[in-house]
C-alpha cells in the first residue's frame, strides 16, 4: 500500500465521520450558536452581552464535540462496540451494583435484544413515517383546527399506523374527541384555534 | 412557626377545591408514573396548560402532588416486568423483578409503596425542617449572588451528564440561548424575533419542553415498538394481603427507611443531581451496609426498600433550591418551575417572607398525596398494572394531540405550532444521539433568572457585583465543578478508549 493510498482512505475516513449523523448533530448544535452570535452581533450592549456570555463557550464546547464526535467514529469506538447487548446491559447493571450476579437478566435481556433487533431494521422507516404523522397532525390542525384536524389524525393513525381495527379505531377516535369537547368546550369553556381554513369558510360563507 | 404549620394544614384540608385539585394531581400522577415511557417531567408538560386560570394555590398543589407520586407508580411495572416506569425506577427492578419472578410481587409492591410514601413524608420533613436554618442565608442573596447561583445551576448540569459532559453543558447553554428570545428588558430590542410577534414575550416554555420532552419521546417509543405485553398478564395479579404484608416488612427495615430518605432528601437539595442518582446511590448504600450483600439482586426486599424511600424523599429536598433560589433541583423541577411562573408564582427569597403560607401549603400537599398515593395504590395495583399493557399504536396519538392542544392551550397562538414542529426535530436528534434533555429545562427557566439578576445587579454594583464575597465563593464553586467535571470527561473517555474487559 503506498503512502498516498493510506492518506486517501484517512481523507475518506474523515468526511464519512463528518457526514455520520451523530457528528452532523453536533454540527447543527454549533450553528445554532454561531447563527445565534452572529446575529447579536447587531444588537447594542446590553441586550448582546449575555448572548456573548453564553454563545460563544456553547460554540467552543460544539466543536469540541464534534471533535470528539470524529474520533469516536475514526477509532470506530463510537458507534461498533464488541460488546453484545446482553454484556453491555450486565455491564451497566454490574456498575451500579458493585459487580453483584444477576441470574435473572439474562432472560430479560434476551428478551429485549431479540425484541430490538426486529424494529433496528426499519429504525429509519419509522422515524420518517412517525414524523409524518406528526407533521400531517400539525398542518391539519393549523389548516382545519383542532377540533377536525386531531380526530382524522388520530383515526387513520389508529387505522393504518397501529393497523387497529375500523371499529376500535373508530370507538377511540370518538371516545376521545368527546370527552376532550366535554371537559375543554362544556366544563372548561376554552376556545381552541379552528384553522386557517376554517375560518376562511365561516368568515366567508357561514358569517352573517 | 408552629401556628402556620397548623393553619396552613387546615386551610388546605378544609379547602374543597384545592383538596379535589390534589387527589386529581395524585390519580393523573399515577397513570403517568405507571405508564413506561411516560414518567413526570411528561405529565407537567401537558398539564400546564390546563392548570391556567385556576387559583394560586390549586393549579400549584395540582402540579406538585402529581409530579410527586409518579415515582410511586413507576415501581409497579419495574417489579412486576423488570421495565422501569421512569428512569428513577431503574434501580428497583435489580431486586423487585426477582421478588416477582419468585412469587412475591405483592410483598416487593408494599414494601415499595410504603417505602415511598414513608421517603415522600421524610423529604417533606426535611424540607420543613432546613427552612428556619436557610431563611437568614437566603434573605443575604442579593441579585448578583443570583445571578452567578443560576450559572452554577447550569454547571451542575455537567453532573447529571453522566460521561457526556460537554453534551451536557451545550445542551444546557442552549436552553439559556433560546430564553434570551423575545424584547430585551433593558434595551427593548426585540432579540431573535423582529417580526416575529409571537415571540416578543419570550419562547413560550411549554411549547419548548413539550417539543424538546413529549414529542421525541413519543416518536421514540413508536421507534422501539413501545409494547411490552408480551409480559404474561396472570403476573400482574397481586392480592392485598400480600401488599400489606410488605408494607409491614417496611417497618421491620425502618433504619434503612430513614437513610436513604434522609440521603435521597440531600441529593434532592444538590442542583443537577435526579432521582435516578439518588435511588442508585441508595441502592449501593443498602448493599454495602448489609451484613449478607450477597442476597441482593436475587430478591431481597431491602434493594426495593432502599431507592424506593430514596426517590421519593429527592422530591421534598429538590424544592428547597427550586423555592427559595429559584434554582430548579431537577429537570422536572425545572418544568415545575416553569409552570408556577406562568402561574404567577414568584420563587425566589421573598417566598421566604411573603408566601409562606403557600410554601407550607406545598409542604403538606407533598405529605398528602404520598400518603393518598400509598393508599390509593394498595387497593388499586392490579389494575393500575394493566395500563402497563397499553399498547404504544394508542398511547403515542392521543399524547401527540394533547402536546398539540397544550401548545394552542398555552398562548393560543398558533405560530407556536410550527416553533413545535422545529423544536421537535432538534428534541428527536438530542435523544437519538444521547445528548442530555434534563439541562435544557434547567437552562431555559435559569436563563431568564439570571439575565434579570445581572440587569439588577449591574445597576446596583456595576463591576463590583463580582467581588462581593458571597459572589466569589459562588464563582469558586462554578470554577471547581466546571474543572471537576472536565477532569472526570477525560477520565472517562480514556476508559472508554481502552479494550472492553468480557464480563
Amino acid at each position: 500500500m503506498s503512502p498516498s493510498d493510506g492518506r486517501d482512505r484517512t481523507e475518506t475516513t474523515i468526511v464519512q465521520a463528518l457526514l455520520h449523523g451523530r457528528t452532523l448533530f453536533s454540527m447543527l448544535m454549533f450553528s445554532i450558536f454561531a447563527v445565534m452570535v452572529y446575529v447579536a452581533w447587531g444588537y447594542s450592549w446590553p441586550a448582546n452581552f449575555l448572548p456573548f456570555v453564553i454563545g460563544f463557550p456553547g460554540m467552543a464546547l460544539s466543536l469540541l464535540q464534534i471533535t470528539i464526535d470524529i474520533k469516536d467514529f475514526m477509532s470506530a469506538k463510537g458507534d461498533i462496540d464488541p460488546r453484545t447487548d446482553f454484556e453491555k446491559y450486565m455491564a451497566e447493571l454490574s456498575e451500579h451494583t458493585g459487580g453483584l450476579e444477576l441470574d435473572y437478566a439474562k432472560e430479560k435481556v434476551e428478551t429485549l435484544v431479540e425484541d430490538h433487533s426486529l424494529v433496528a431494521k426499519s429504525r429509519n422507516r419509522q422515524e420518517l413515517i412517525l414524523f409524518g404523522y406528526f407533521f400531517f397532525l400539525l398542518a391539519m390542525v393549523l389548516f382545519f383546527g383542532f377540533w377536525i384536524g386531531a380526530p382524522i389524525f388520530l383515526f387513520l393513525f389508529l387505522r393504518y399506523y397501529a393497523k387497529e381495527s375500523l371499529k376500535t379505531s373508530l370507538m377511540i377516535t370518538g371516545g376521545v374527541w368527546v370527552s376532550m369537547y366535554f371537559v375543554l368546550v362544556i366544563l372548561l369553556s376554552q376556545v381552541i384555534w379552528e384553522g386557517h381554513i376554517t375560518k376562511y369558510i365561516i368568515d366567508t360563507y357561514l358569517s352573517d | 412557626m408552629i401556628d402556620i404549620m397548623l393553619s396552613t394544614f387546615v386551610q388546605l384540608l378544609t379547602s374543597g377545591y384545592a383538596m379535589w385539585m390534589l387527589m386529581l394531581g395524585t390519580c393523573i400522577g399515577i397513570f403517568f408514573g405507571a405508564v413506561p415511557g411516560l414518567g413526570g417531567r411528561l405529565a407537567i408538560a401537558v398539564t400546564i396548560p390546563f392548570v391556567f386560570g385556576q387559583p394560586v394555590i390549586a393549579g400549584a398543589v395540582f402540579l406538585l402532588s402529581m409530579h410527586a407520586v409518579t415515582g410511586t407508580a413507576g415501581q409497579i411495572s419495574s417489579i412486576l416486568f423488570g421495565v422501569p416506569g421512569t428512569g428513577d425506577d431503574a434501580a428497583t427492578i435489580v431486586d423487585g423483578y426477582p421478588m416477582a419472578k419468585k412469587g412475591e410481587a405483592g410483598v416487593a409492591l408494599g414494601a415499595s409503596l410504603m417505602a415511598s410514601g414513608i421517603g415522600g413524608i421524610i423529604g417533606a420533613v426535611v424540607l420543613a425542617v432546613l427552612i428556619p436554618v436557610i431563611e437568614p442565608i437566603v434573605l443575604k442573596f442579593s441579585p448578583a449572588e443570583f445571578f452567578f447561583l443560576a450559572l452554577l445551576g447550569i454547571t451542575f448540569v455537567a453532573f447529571v451528564s453522566g460521561s457526556a459532559i460537554f453534551k451536557g453543558l451545550v445542551v444546557g447553554l442552549y436552553g439559556m440561548m433560546l430564553a434570551f428570545v423575545g424584547m430585551d428588558p433593558q434595551t427593548g430590542i426585540a432579540r431573535y424575533s423582529d417580526e416575529f410577534l409571537f415571540l416578543w414575550d419570550g419562547m413560550d416554555l411549554i411549547t419548548a419542553v413539550l417539543a424538546l420532552f413529549a414529542v421525541p419521546e413519543m416518536i421514540h417509543l413508536g421507534v422501539k415498538g413501545g409494547s411490552i405485553s408480551a409480559v404474561s398478564k396472570e403476573m400482574a395479579q397481586t392480592g392485598v394481603r400480600a401488599q400489606l404484608k410488605g408494607c409491614a416488612i417496611t417497618f421491620r427495615h425502618w433504619w434503612l427507611v430513614l437513610r436513604c430518605s434522609a440521603i435521597g432528601a440531600f441529593i434532592g437539595i444538590l442542583p443537577g443531581l435526579g432521582g435516578s442518582a439518588a435511588a442508585w446511590i441508595c441502592y449501593g448504600h443498602a448493599v454495602q451496609s448489609s451484613k449478607n450483600p450477597e442476597t441482593f439482586g436475587k430478591g431481597d426486599v431491602r434493594g426495593v426498600v432502599a431507592p424506593e424511600s430514596a426517590t421519593n424523599s429527592k422530591e421534598g429536598g429538590s424544592l428547597l433550591p427550586t423555592l427559595f433560589f429559584g434554582v430548579p433541583g431537577s429537570s422536572g423541577m425545572a418544568i415545575l418551575l416553569g409552570a408556577w411562573l406562568i402561574l404567577g408564582i414568584q420563587p425566589g427569597p421573598m417566598m421566604l417572607v411573603q408566601e409562606l403560607d403557600l410554601v407550607w401549603i406545598l409542604i403538606w400537599a407533598l405529605v398528602i398525596s404520598n400518603i393518598a398515593a400509598v393508599v390509593i395504590l394498595l387497593f388499586i395495583t392490579r389494575w393500575v398494572a394493566m395500563l402497563t399493557f397499553l399498547r404504544g399504536g394508542i398511547l403515542i396519538p392521543v399524547v401527540l394531540i394533547i402536546t398539540v392542544l397544550g401548545t394552542l392551550l398555552a398562548k393560543g397562538q398558533w405560530e407556536n405550532l410550527v416553533l413545535l414542529g422545529i423544536l421537535s426535530v432538534v428534541g428527536y436528534g438530542l435523544l437519538k444521539y444521547d445528548w442530555p434533555r434534563p439541562p435544557f429545562a434547567i437552562g431555559i427557566v435559569l436563563g431568564k433568572i439570571a439575565e434579570e439578576s445581572l440587569h439588577k445587579a449591574w445597576a446596583l454594583w456595576r463591576w463590583d457585583f463580582f467581588l462581593r464575597p458571597l459572589s466569589l465563593i459562588l464563582i469558586s464553586l462554578i470554577v471547581i465543578t466546571i474543572a471537576y467535571a472536565v477532569y472526570r470527561g477525560f477520565i472517562d473517555n480514556r476508559k472508554r478508549s481502552q479494550p472492553n474487559v468480557s464480563i
